[in-house]
């Protein structure tokens, strides 16, 4: 005897797992040459989408936790997740204000302008 | 043998009385001005005067002005660099003085410091005297170098020094970044007493204790994120 398992989604799972899809999709565009940030965005997404399909998934997690509900457990996911994610990105960010710095830098001291006369210093 | 002093001006629409400033610094000196992206007439108003004239495309913030004006310097051979403030508050007088402090003491940098002698300690604002006792505590804190003054921009420094400070620090928190440097590259310092001319334009355009705050995140950012 073989039971049948019937996996149906409703219009809303599915709207918002196309949504994920798409977000997928776009992080994998977007974080060129970056592999970390493509998995750690794919990895978010398919836990999404894992959770969306299955919304006892995160109610038996979080019993098994030990942080009350799933609601609970998926917020503290995802205020982890936020923190991480804007303090990669600030860094990156510090990153970039470090190489336009030295840009600016070194274009101020390449087009100085002399004074007309030049001054002898002697102390 | 005589040493090529630089003079490092970093300025920001101080167009109003940047010519004055520089005219006050006589000509024995190599005067280095760092235009931060002025709006104002400040390139016009040096133009016919005899000083290095670097302009940075983007506004940056004065330590990223004193750090482009100390690798100037570097490049042109400098032996002794002076950090000047653009807005007048530094007497002129007190450039040689530092200078014979730094040879004579035979230290790499000579600090300025408004709270060693009773009269320029008075000439300091109530609110602005608390505000440097507050970033004074912060800066020993932080740098493990207890100080009687806090953010002064009037410093002496030779070659030495010059070479092993590198400010990452863009903006008004280069003042604490200073003394780290000093303290990690063991470099030798005094502090020596100076007058500050508060006049009623720098006050206007001096920091408030809001930018006390940013400082002090600034710092912390910079020490621990970076």
């Amino acid at each position: 005897m073989t039971a049948d398992i019937q996996f149906t989604l409703t219009p809303i799972q599915l709207l918002l797992s196309a949504l994920l899809l798409v977000v997928a999709v776009a992080s994998l565009r977007l974080f060129r040459n970056r592999l970390l940030y493509r998995l750690f965005f794919i990895g978010i997404v398919f836990t999404g989408i894992l959770f969306v399909a299955v919304p006892i998934l995160p109610v038996y997690l979080a019993t098994k936790l030990g942080v009350g509900r799933g609601v609970d457990l998926v917020f503290y996911l995802l205020f982890t997740g936020f923190l991480l994610l804007i303090a990669v990105l600030y860094r990156r960010l510090l990153q970039h204000d470090t190489m336009l710095t030295q840009i600016i830098r070194q274009n101020a001291i390449k087009h100085h302008r002399s004074p007309g006369t030049v001054k002898k210093t002697e102390v | 043998m005589t040493d090529k002093v630089f003079i490092l001006i970093p300025s920001f629409n101080e167009g109003k009385v940047i010519r004055q400033t520089i005219r006050s610094l006589g000509d024995q000196y190599h005067i280095v001005l760092i235009d931060d992206a002025s709006t104002d007439e400040t390139a016009n108003a040096v133009r016919d005067l005899p000083v290095y004239y670097l302009r940075h495309d983007i506004n940056l913030g004065q330590g990223a002005a004193l750090q482009t004006g100390m690798d100037f310097a570097l490049q042109q051979g400098a032996d002794i660099v002076v950090h000047f403030d653009a807005d007048g508050q530094h007497n002129p007088a007190d450039i040689d003085q530092f200078i014979h402090v730094l040879k004579t003491q035979k230290v790499d940098v000579v600090l300025g410091s408004r709270f060693m002698r009773e009269d320029d300690l008075q000439a300091i604002p109530r609110l602005r005297r608390l505000l440097l006792r507050v970033a004074r505590l912060v800066n020993g804190l932080l740098t493990g170098l207890w100080l009687s003054d806090a953010h002064n921009g009037f410093r002496v420094m030779n070659r030495q020094a010059l070479r092993a400070i590198q400010l990452k620090e863009n903006r008004m928190a280069h003042a604490t970044e200073i003394l780290m440097h000093i303290r990690r590259k063991k470099l030798h310092f005094i502090e020596h007493p100076t007058h500050i001319i508060y006049s009623e334009y720098s006050q206007v355009k001096g920091q408030r204790w809001q930018g006390a705050i940013d400082i002090l995140i600034d710092v912390f950012i910079n020490k621990y994120f970076r």
